[in-house]
């Protein structure tokens, strides 16, 4: 597949680019084939910018943010160009790769209980990564690690910072997990489904808080979630994900105010919303996204969308513009109107 | 009781879950104790270990005896084979065929028993815990190398190597405690091994490695300590079982060629030709043995239940 055409930001300078990024898992059972969790995906990140990948389970998000990171294992196939600062980070030795993540390229996990060590305090966590790539002795760092955690509004951080994991709530095991992570003030943050595992009521309050320190460094966002709520709060632009690949990308404005995928349109149907009339059920898209594999030929959504046309079996369905600028990208044959909804 | 082990718990910790706090060692003894298998171990442990400490002040007599001083009482007291009193109130457990007190030499005893126990075993995990960091951390042909040696070592059975070992060495005290270590070896090995591949797959080894730490910082600092539960666990339950080697190398002669040496092991041997006339003087080492071992033994299980989170009832 050719590389999709990915339009150049002018608000800042391109860190992360994406092309043509597979990503294929060893199959247990079948012996030649594995399981391909992302299949040709392109996108950019600009510096300062927040880019939400949006998608249900099983998409693919999770697999392309680990090879963002180059964290697959040796098992785990993966070609296509992944390129942060210029630099390309594909086939990169381990040791290149390990001075560039945590330093400049930093990434928050969805479970802060299982992402944090057990038995070793949060001092210790923050200090190792400090040492690590600050050059900072072990009395700085300790200075530091505390600094860190008032800035993410930890209460009494010279006490808590010898707490371990356990003795922490949810909230403040994410807000240790943010520290962590931004410690030393990376480019670009990855945070994968950084709220979904917290309460409800603090998912906003940390959100707000990645928000706040992402804008205050002028750190760059890839926000891997499947909340829409969550993207349409934060993102400068969307791309949504389906059976490993991206079917429509935009600004935040134009998804949700003129989605043109059918995918992203049912998405968008079946969230509830507090505004406008109550309805008895919300709408949702019948089948299951696992129905789509294997999928080398058309549109992986066809089989469960209720506008496929013959055209949607075409042998190649590229991701192209759509409207009037560039900055509209599609993967659809027959996509919704414009006015339409 | 319950009430009182639990008030600083939910005070401290808002959102427990259930992996047991491994960084508490006050939390983990406290739950040792609410078991009575955990405190009739640790109190026979205890005891063993004071006795040993405080020999010369609780022993009746004085050890050690002078080169040939024995022999001498023997022939004073008209010892021999046959012949051996009985306890007494000067000797509450008798007297040995050389004329020693029976109480003072088991009191001496533990001694011997709880140095060789504890350095042997010592020996073991410390080269044990080496080769299974070498080869659960770092994996591939090391550790194949590394395993396939273990697997031929636990293919002898090890009092077989460790009598090897002490052979092909010389009879003495170090000789055994190698031998003992090294035939425990296998056992650290794999249970080391094993518990870092369990670990690999862990959240925090993942996210470990995205904050660019080298693997083997994330081995040694981040995935040790949560695989170190079972080995402190295992080192106590190996305790027991160096306690069974060294008395049964004594017994077989390999430890020390001092025929008045107090070591368990060894009067059990004395004791062997006078089984019928003086069964005394095999019983009380052999109780000593049992004893110590059944206490390492419990407190072993104790502190299981407690840092195996696999074994215990959910």
């Amino acid at each position: 597949m050719s590389p999709a055409p990915v339009p150049a930001r002018t608000h800042g300078d391109l860190l992360l680019s994406v092309r043509d990024l597979h990503v294929t898992f060893p199959g247990h059972t079948r012996k030649a084939t594995g399981t391909k969790a992302v299949v040709g995906v392109s996108f950019d990140v600009h510096a300062g910018e927040i880019l939400a990948l949006v998608g249900e389970s099983g998409c693919g998000k999770s697999a392309t943010a680990l090879a963002v990171m180059g964290l697959h294992g040796p098992d785990v196939k993966i070609s296509g160009a992944v390129e942060f600062d210029g630099v390309p980070m594909v086939g990169r030795s381990e040791r290149e790769l390990s001075r560039v993540r945590g330093k400049q390229l930093s990434m928050i996990f969805q479970d802060p209980l299982t992402a944090l060590n057990p038995v070793i305090t949060v001092e210790k966590q923050l200090v190792e990564v400090l040492v690590r790539h600050e050059q900072l002795d072990r009395k700085e760092a300790r200075a530091r690690s505390v600094d860190l955690l008032r800035q993410v509004g930890i209460p009494d951080p010279q006490k808590r910072v010898k707490d371990y994991p356990h003795q922490l709530s949810g909230g403040m095991r994410q807000r240790v997990m943010i520290a962590i992570a931004m410690a030393c003030n990376p480019h670009l943050l990855i945070a994968d489904e950084p709220t979904t595992a917290l309460d409800t009521t603090i998912q906003a309050e940390i959100l707000d808080l990645i928000l706040e320190l992402a804008t205050e460094r002028a750190m760059a966002l890839l926000l891997i979630t499947h909340d829409l709520g969550v993207v349409a709060q934060t993102a400068h632009r969307v791309a949504v994900m389906y059976a490993g690949r991206i079917v429509e990308q935009a600004g935040r404005y134009e998804v949700f105010d003129q989605p043109r995928h059918r995918y992203t349109r049912g998405l968008l149907k079946s969230t509830p919303t507090l505004v406008g009339e109550a309805r008895d059920r919300l709408d949702t898209i019948p089948g299951s996204a696992f129905d789509a594999e294997p999928w080398d030929q058309g549109c992986a959504f066809a089989p469960r969308c209720d506008f496929a046309v013959p055209a949607c079996q075409a042998p190649k369905l590229d991701l192209v513009p759509v409207g009037s600028g560039d900055e509209h990208l599609l993967r659809c044959v027959n996509p919704a109107g414009e006015e339409e909804s | 009781m319950s009430a009182i082990a639990q008030a600083p718990e939910a005070a401290g910790t808002p959102a427990k879950k259930d992996k047991p706090s491994q960084g508490s060692f006050r939390r983990v003894v406290r739950q040792v104790l609410r078991q009575p298998a955990g405190i009739f171990g640790l109190a026979i442990v205890l005891l063993v270990i004071l006795v040993a400490i405080f020999a010369p002040f609780l022993a009746p007599y004085k050890l050690p005896y002078l080169p040939g001083q024995a022999s001498e009482w023997a022939k004073e007291l008209g010892l021999n084979a046959e012949h051996v009193p009985g306890p007494s109130a000067a000797h509450p457990l008798g007297l040995d065929s050389y004329g020693q007190d029976l109480l003072t030499q088991i009191i001496y005893g533990a001694r011997q028993t709880i140095v060789i126990g504890v350095v042997s075993t010592g020996i073991g995990l410390a080269i044990g815990a080496f080769l299974g960091l070498l080869a659960g951390g770092l994996g591939g042909k090391i550790d194949t190398a590394i395993m396939r040696l273990m697997d031929i070592m636990l293919s002898i059975p090890a009092l077989l190597l460790a009598i090897s070992i002490v052979s092909i060495m010389d009879r003495s005290p170090t000789a055994v405690m190698v031998a003992i270590g090294i035939s425990q070896v296998p056992i650290f090995t794999r249970l080391l091994r094993g518990s870092l591949l369990g670990e690999r797959r862990r959240d925090y080894v993942l996210a470990a490695s995205s904050l660019g730490l080298r693997r083997p910082a994330i081995v040694t600092m981040e995935m040790m300590p949560n695989a170190a539960g079972p080995l402190i666990v295992q080192a106590t339950l190996m305790l027991a079982t160096a306690v069974n080697s060294v008395a049964a190398l004594s017994f077989l002669g390999l430890s020390t060629s001092e025929p008045t040496a107090a070591e368990w092991g060894l009067m059990l041997v004395k004791a062997q030709s006078r089984l019928g006339s003086a069964p005394i003087l095999a019983f009380a080492p052999g109780c000593a043995i049992a004893i110590t071992a059944l206490g390492f033994t419990l407190l072993g299980e104790a502190l299981r239940e407690q840092l195996d989170p696999k074994s215990r009832p959910r």
